[in-house]
């Protein structure tokens, strides 16, 4: 049933925003909102679809299905909060990560996203997490840096982009060697 | 074409420096393809900007070995990790995956590995048969309509591959379609759901949404396991399937080659849907249908086989007409161009040699997946011994850089995380991610060539269906669509 | 097929004769440039709004050989593409403007500029280094086309379609392409359905297929299939008959009034980055259009048929003028011009 809701709430709102670019083009019939509206009315029908076959037959696999996920794990126990805490900041840890990308750049951040990650998944041991991060962040630095030049974020933020801006320096004065 | 392919071995092998990026070419592209975390892609668009001081043939031959080699290298990690390398590996999860973890991998690794050399092989043959008489009967006979209705087809033989229930396989796949949507639409160019935000104008990507949805979901999956202490790490076997094992499944083979091939001669359809269409073809024909899914060798064998196959297809339109099929295909136009040179009708005149190196360096990519494939196969397997704490990390920056190189965009990280964190969540539930991912992928190539379909036979169906080629594949995708709703409202296919 | 082949060789020949018939002359005389305060003392990063296989992504490269080569000084292209044009540009905006950050550009960002004028103004709001690229637009057929062969034939033929003839072209609202061809349309009183295909390859392919009965493009774009033969020109949309396509009429001989929109790709510093790396940027760029690999490129483009090359002042002037032109043909269209 609620599954049902998120999928009719996510057609609701998608529908209700196609008004927002609901022009017409000249050289098209169906204008730009023609196909996410088809689109929205076959999810509508399948959901309803889908809510009539929870009712009929449950939840089982249906006879013939082919390449459905593993579903012979055990459910997850998420009744120590801690738990419940730690898969939350597993998931969220890279999304800030992310986010921080364009003011902060991939200079700045990797090696605090590194050494966040490896602590989240359970090493405690300091000097393996700051000699895996180096390890890690030298990878990066060797491969798309000073190898392959590769285009990351800088940050547009100082010192972020100052601390950028340093790097690819070393990185010129590094390649003007050979 | 004997005596020509002659001379492009003895070009290709004669310089050691050509030898040398072949060799580059072929380690690079499988190592890319086989790392968790980016893609042939991610090496192709980092290394575009030097081919410039490359010859021409060199930089052509560089970017056609990463093609050949990358699209196999993905099968590894879907096989061992069940993080596809590429989109077009993403079926060869479905049952490479349980094979490893019933302790088969090897098996799975050894006929990916045999399918991706034939598949390739045979693909690389044709093409150099028939490149440019192919090309000119695609170019006449696939237009628009025609690339829709194979969409359409594509996209109904995906609805029926990997949810729990034909209503959920139809959910993951319109669900992909609607996420297609965002940015701006193919006609007019107007912006749809960009809530704001003036980058979502550039729509959601294909590349994050699978590393996220594949790579990032999986990290995620387990950490949890990790977390909840129910962490099981992988089982490695390297028992290589037999002879006979494999000649039980020539037919398998045989169809896979045909389908990719002819997915892959499509322009913008390329190789994802080659994969996709050579799995479903074989659970169509298989008398154990039931069987897919769960670890069958004839899974991989067919998705690989098909994938490959396409790579070779690829390159006709792209050598004969210069129309690239896909992204990497797209970068190989810019490897020409920045050596004033035109993929395209002319270059078989005026630079032959060239063409011949190419396909002499394809033929033999292809062929070395069978001896380097394996070497390095055991190479990968010994990332599994990395503790994951330490592993988890690096691939997690490695699919960062992947998804930000080809766009530039931090958006395409947050889309890559988001995506990993809605694919954790989905898991469980019963919706088919690669149906997500499909819809997504094709969703655009499927409202831009319905659009101009509609245009071109001036919205009037009869014109639309009288097009035989065109008929032929919306009647198939409509009876496929019709055996779905039968199951679906069918006892027998419900009861438990 | 040999005769095929002859022809294209022959109109390969024409048309690289006729394509380095302009002798080049460089604008900028100074052959070096002290580097103000050791600047740059790293690479330039270079965002380009489209990917790296288009018009920009080449000339982008072009580009950056060119000054490369000239100066020493690597340059980095980043590619944002997408939301024609609109994701680089801001992108670019919010980057340091320290001068190592540069841009490139098309005339897109002037035509978003003219139709919502909180949308950055390329001459004002940056700094035009160099304008290296001006082009203008073409209508192409097939070469072995039998329902017609020129222009004159086309319009008949369309006409006797009733509005089923079809024409690609990129169709976006407001773009160059969508302007000229209501132009063209409401000139001659055809009807023609457009078409729009975003990316080059499929555009090409459904004139080459026979999807489509014509092509709107520029002829640096096409150049392959003009070599081959296999696309011709019927008609050049521009002032005055380029000698490299002496037999193609113009917009104006065949009694269509307008004023041609060109197609134009340049390079941008922001306004407020310190002068004297700017001054420096402006020598760097002007000149690396005069370096040969430059001008190779540009000749392999058909980009030297028509003066391409506008300085800092010219680029300004090219820009304030089409936004201009862009914004009474907004209004005259009754689009919401903000």
């Amino acid at each position: 049933m609620i599954e049902t809701v998120v999928w009719s709430l996510i057609a609701i709102i998608f529908f209700g925003y196609t008004f927002e670019f609901n022009q017409p083009i000249e050289i098209y019939k169906f204008g730009a909102t023609g196909w996410p509206r088809v689109i929205i009315l076959l999810l509508l029908l399948v959901t309803a679809g889908n809510l009539y076959h929870h009712f009929k037959y449950g939840s089982a696999i249906q006879k013939g299905r082919v390449g459905i996920a593993e579903t012979d794990e055990s459910p997850t126990d998420y009744s120590n909060p801690a738990t419940l805490a730690k898969i939350i900041a597993i998931l969220f840890t890279p999304f800030l990560f992310a986010y921080l990308l364009k003011p902060v750049g991939m200079y700045s951040a990797a090696p605090f996203f590194i050494a966040a990650v490896i602590w989240l998944f359970g090493e405690r041991r300091w000097k393996w997490i700051i000699s895996i991060t180096i390890l890690i962040y030298a990878i990066l630095l060797g491969l798309f840096v000073v190898t392959l030049n590769a285009p990351l974020p800088q940050g547009n933020v100082s010192p972020f982009y100052d601390f950028s801006g340093f790097i690819l320096k070393m990185n010129t004065l590094l390649q003007q060697l050979w | 074409m004997v005596e020509n392919f002659l001379a492009g071995t003895s070009a290709l092998f004669g310089d050691p420096f050509t030898v040398a990026i072949f060799v580059f070419g072929v380690v690079g592209g499988m190592l890319f393809g086989a790392i968790p975390g980016v893609s042939m892609l991610t090496l192709a668009a980092i290394l575009l900007p030097f081919t410039a001081d490359l010859e021409p043939a060199q930089g052509v031959m560089l970017f056609a070995v990463i093609y050949c080699t990358g699209t196999y290298g993905g099968a590894i990690t879907a096989i061992l990790f069940n993080i596809p390398g590429a989109p077009e590996n993403a079926p060869t999860a479905f049952d490479g995956y349980p094979m490893t973890r019933k302790g088969q991998s090897g098996k799975a690794v050894g006929a990916a590995v045999l399918c991706s050399a034939i598949g390739g092989v045979a693909s690389a043959l044709v093409m150099m048969a028939a490149t440019e008489p192919l090309a000119n009967w695609a170019i006449r006979n696939i237009g628009p309509p025609e690339i829709f209705a194979l969409v359409f087809f594509g996209l109904a033989v995906a609805s029926s591959v990997g949810g729990r229930t034909i209503w959920k396989g139809w959910m993951s796949v319109l669900l992909g379609l609607l996420i297609a949507t965002i940015g701006q639409d193919p006609v007019g160019g107007i912006n749809r759901y960009n809530f704001g935000f003036t980058d979502l104008a550039a729509g959601i990507a294909f590349v994050p949404a699978i590393l996220g949805f594949f790579a990032v979901s999986e990290i995620f999956v387990q950490a949890e396991k990790k977390a909840t202490g129910q962490f099981d790490a992988p089982k490695v076997g390297m028992s290589f399937p037999t002879v006979l094992e494999l000649w039980m499944h020539k037919f398998a083979v045989l169809r896979s080659i045909l389908v990719g091939f002819f997915c892959g001669i499509l322009p913008g359809i390329g190789a994802t849907l080659a994969a996709f269409m050579g799995y479903g073809e074989a659970v169509r024909w298989s008398k154990n249908k039931e069987e897919f899914g769960k670890g069958k060798l004839e899974g991989v064998i067919s998705s690989e086989t098909a994938n490959n196959a396409a790579t070779g297809a690829a390159m006709i339109p792209l050598l004969a007409l210069g129309l690239p099929g896909g992204a990497l295909t797209a970068m190989m136009v810019a490897v020409f161009q920045m050596h004033d040179l035109e993929p395209g009708p002319l270059v078989f005149y005026n630079s032959p040699d060239l063409i011949w190196i190419v396909f002499a360096a394809m033929f033999y990519a292809n062929l070395s997946i069978l001896f380097i494939g394996l070497i390095e196969t055991k190479t990968i397997l010994y990332l599994l011994k990395i503790p994951f704490q330490f592993l988890a990390p690096l691939i997690l920056l490695l699919a960062t850089i992947g998804a930000y190189i080809s766009r530039g965009l931090v958006l395409d990280v947050m889309v890559m995380f988001g995506a990993g964190i809605l694919g954790f969540l989905l898991r469980r539930t019963g919706y088919s991610i690669p149906g997500i991912v499909l819809g997504l992928i094709l969703g655009k190539i499927g409202e831009q060539n319905f659009a101009q379909g509609m245009q071109m036979v001036h919205y009037d169906l009869g014109t639309y269906f009288s097009r035989p080629i065109c008929s032929i594949l919306i009647v198939a995708g409509a009876l496929t669509l019709a055996a779905g709703i039968y199951r679906a409202f069918s006892p027998a296919s419900n009861s438990a | 097929m040999n005769k095929l082949l002859g022809i294209g060789v022959a109109a390969t020949m024409m048309m690289a004769v006729g394509g380095t018939a302009n002798a080049f002359e460089c604008k900028v005389t100074e052959a070096s440039m002290d580097k103000p305060g050791g600047f740059p003392e790293r690479a330039l990063t270079m965002v380009v709004p489209y990917g790296p296989a288009g018009g920009s992504g080449q000339v982008a490269a072009a580009m950056a050989e060119g000054v490369t080569g000239l100066t020493g000084v690597a340059i980095n292209r980043d590619h944002k593409p997408g939301g024609s044009g609109t994701v680089g540009m801001t992108a670019y905006m919010t980057s340091p403007a320290d001068g190592y950050n540069v841009l490139e550009h098309i005339d897109d960002a002037s035509s978003a500029h003219a139709l919502d004028s909180s949308r950055p103004n390329p001459a004002v709001d940056l700094i035009p280094l160099v304008v290296s690229q001006v082009t203008f637009s073409q209508i192409y057929i097939r070469t072995n086309e039998t329902r017609y062969d020129d222009w004159n034939s086309f319009v008949a033929w369309v006409k006797a379609q009733g509005g089923k003839a079809t024409i690609a072209n990129v169709s976006k609202e407001g773009s160059m392409e969508r302007v000229t061809m209501k132009f063209i349309t409401d000139a001659t009183g055809m009807e023609i359905q457009q078409i729009s295909f975003d990316k080059g390859a499929p555009r090409y392919g459904a004139l080459l297929g026979g999807q489509v009965d014509a092509l709107f493009e520029q002829p640096g774009d096409v150049r392959k299939f003009l070599d081959a033969d296999n696309f011709k020109p019927i008609l050049t949309i521009f002032d005055e008959r380029p000698s490299v396509f002496a037999d193609v009429p113009t917009h104006r001989e065949m009694g269509m009034d307008f004023d041609p929109l060109l197609r134009f790709r340049g390079f941008y510093v922001h306004k407020d980055a310190p002068a004297d790396r700017v001054k420096w940027l402006q020598w760097a760029f002007q000149r690396g259009y005069c370096q040969d690999s430059y001008q190779a490129f540009n000749d392999s483009k058909f980009m030297n048929v028509i003066d391409s090359y506008r300085d800092t002042a010219g680029a300004r002037e090219l820009i304030a003028r089409s936004i201009d032109q862009y914004r009474d043909v907004y209004k005259s269209m009754g689009m919401d011009v903000k």
